[in-house]
């Protein structure tokens, strides 16, 4: 038996191959030449021949001014942009999520229609969720503004996606819209695999049920909340899209990667835009190792 | 009294997230179906049937074009990537070796990476693979180099999901199915073929479809490493549209696309719904 396990553990490796030279190729080789070019003064005509210029697009004082991305506002706005994203879009859903869970919990004739609802929100390209919200905010004649102005809340249609006072609120909407069903799958798989009798118990004596709910069932599924809020906060830290594609020219709620890409593709500022993303890769791998260690989910990987 | 308004409450909560999830999608095919005129005067139920704008896209615009990239993208990217998943998978399901658990901790956090922390390198490699190509084919085929590149860096990032899916799939495959096998002296690649094929097929094809619906909606490279109008993907596509009256915003058009690329992945995803669920848990809680 030994040596079939020796030739198990060699067949193994020999189909690990693959997906490390993919890995290795693909993700380490251009996280290497981004850290590279972000010591570089590459623009759009020496792109493939750069100088090292040292940490200068990091930051640099030059006749007594401060210049580099550390230096730079609207870096910090888009930090905090990002984090206000973030927090707010992930409370949102998680809240959506659980009551989305518990009512997909409910056994009668329109179960199936909830579940298979859930997932459609899940499935539709962020493109077309960010056209459809914009459409039905739209200030003359979305349907958003008409039925204010219908319930007699607004007089005159607002331009919800364009206000840089809205768009941001916009955008939390249209994020906990896409991805709440997410959370809810998570939760509703954790709360699946609870004892039958846990889920019973808040109903039998159900006379509070948010009560019943909060000290026993919540605690128990606390584990499924936190690796759906650890999968959502990873994503909601890069976000591009929604921000990108609401409001694109707007300055006022660009997001760390709409910062980087801006920096990089607008206006070729290939070193600057890689150093931005550098700064972004280190600030999102610090709030991911607090996170998991916080949560305990590191030990993910110590499998039985 | 009190039985029948506890199912009346447990009704109208299910209703609330019904027209919560569907609405903005119910929302968009109405709009999609009215005319010009009709589009412009907001309300809930469709005031005409036109097909107007369905026509304009398939046959006056350069939609149906940016469809076919899409496809074209997202059947070469997931069949790459499910191949070498599946004996990836293998490996980190089913064999004991060390190093086994920091292989599939590294895989996790590559699957969160940051997109954009790649994008520099990326963006360069991109220049050289396009010299490289230009210097061997012809023009003919240059028309494509994009979407070559396109189909590689989702690859690279549909890997990781894949081979964390596949692998937690392969983990609750019993061991005594393949022991048999084994002692009869099979070799790996028999066993993955015949033992293991029949049982994940259903695994295998719910990872690829959710492995398509990430690439079909991948907006960042496929922006960044698109340039003209004949190699872009539908994401890019629908961002582009715009009307020919500059500030007159086509929203019927719009819709329009939006319906085309989203019912495919609504009726995919309904008719799969409870295997997709346990897919996208497997691909978070269990470890």
């Amino acid at each position: 038996m030994k040596s079939v396990s020796q030739i198990r553990k060699r067949t193994a490796l020999i189909f690990l191959i693959p997906v490390t030279i993919i890995l290795l190729s693909s993700a380490l080789y251009p996280l290497i030449s981004t850290l590279y070019l972000s010591l570089t003064d590459a623009e759009l005509e020496n792109f493939l021949n750069p100088n090292y210029v040292g940490f200068i697009n990091y930051i640099e004082n030059y006749e007594g001014m401060w210049y580099g991305v550390l230096a730079d506002s609207l870096f910090w706005n888009s930090v905090r942009n990002t984090l206000v994203f973030t927090i707010f879009s992930i409370s949102l859903e998680v809240v959506l999520g659980i009551s989305f869970a518990l009512i997909m919990l409910i056994e009668n004739k329109l179960k199936w229609f909830v579940r298979a609802a859930v997932l459609i929100p899940w499935a539709i390209p962020t493109i077309v969720s960010a056209r459809m919200f914009e459409w039905m905010l739209q200030d003359q004649f979305g349907i958003f503004n008409y039925m204010l102005i219908g319930l007699g809340i607004l007089e005159q249609g607002k331009a919800w996606t364009t206000d840089p006072q809205t768009s941001m609120i916009v955008i939390i909407i249209i994020d906990a819209w896409k991805t709440s069903p997410f959370v809810a799958i998570l939760v509703y798989a954790g709360l699946k695999a609870l004892p039958n009798e846990v889920l019973e118990a808040g109903k039998v004596d159900g006379t509070n049920g948010i009560t019943q709910f909060y000290y026993i069932i919540f605690p128990l599924i606390l584990p499924a909340i936190a690796v759906a809020i650890v999968f959502r906060g990873l994503d909601a830290l890069r976000v591009f899209d929604l921000i990108y594609l609401i409001n694109a020219g707007s300055k006022d709620i660009m997001s760390m990667t709409v910062y980087a890409r801006r920096e990089m593709f607008e206006y070729s500022h290939f070193g600057f835009g890689a150093a931005a993303s550098t700064m972004l890769t280190l600030i999102i791998g610090v709030i991911a190792v607090i996170f998991i260690q916080r949560t305990r989910l590191h030990k993910l990987d110590e499998m039985e | 009294m009190n039985k029948l308004y506890d199912k009346i409450f447990k009704y109208g909560l299910q209703i609330i997230v019904i027209i919560f999830c569907v609405f903005p999608f119910y929302y968009a095919v109405m709009t999609s179906l009215e005319g010009s005129a009709a589009v412009f005067v907001p309300n809930f139920f469709p005031t005409e049937i036109n097909p107007k704008n369905y026509i304009y896209l398939l046959f006056e615009h350069n939609f149906p074009n940016t469809i076919l990239n899409s496809l074209f993208v997202a059947i070469v990217t997931v069949s790459i990537s499910i191949t070498i998943s599946y004996f990836a998978a293998w490996s980190l399901s089913r064999v004991n070796f060390q190093g086994r658990s920091m292989f599939l901790f590294v895989i996790l956090a590559i699957s969160m990476f940051p997109q954009i922390a790649v994008l520099t390198g990326m963006y360069q490699l991109f220049l050289n693979f396009k010299e490289f190509y230009f210097n061997i084919f012809d023009l003919r085929v240059k028309g494509i180099t994009s979407l070559l590149w396109l189909c590689f860096t989702y690859t690279m990032f549909n890997i990781p999901f894949t081979v964390w899916v596949l692998t937690t799939f392969m983990k609750g495959v019993p061991k005594e199915i393949e022991e048999a096998a084994i002692v009869d002296g099979a070799s790996s690649f028999l066993i993955l073929r015949k033992i293991f094929l029949p049982i994940m097929t259903p695994a295998i094809f719910t990872t690829a479809i959710m492995a398509m619906i990430a690439v079909w909606n991948e907006f960042l490279f496929a922006l960044t490493f698109t340039a003209t109008n004949s190699d872009r993907t539908i994401t890019v596509g629908i961002a582009l549209i715009n009307g020919t009256v500059e500030y007159e915003v086509p929203w019927g058009s719009i819709m329009a696309a939006s319906v085309i690329v989203t019912v495919p992945l609504v009726i995919i995803t309904l008719l799969l719904q409870g295997r997709i669920m346990s897919g996208l848990t497997a691909g978070s809680i269990k470890g």
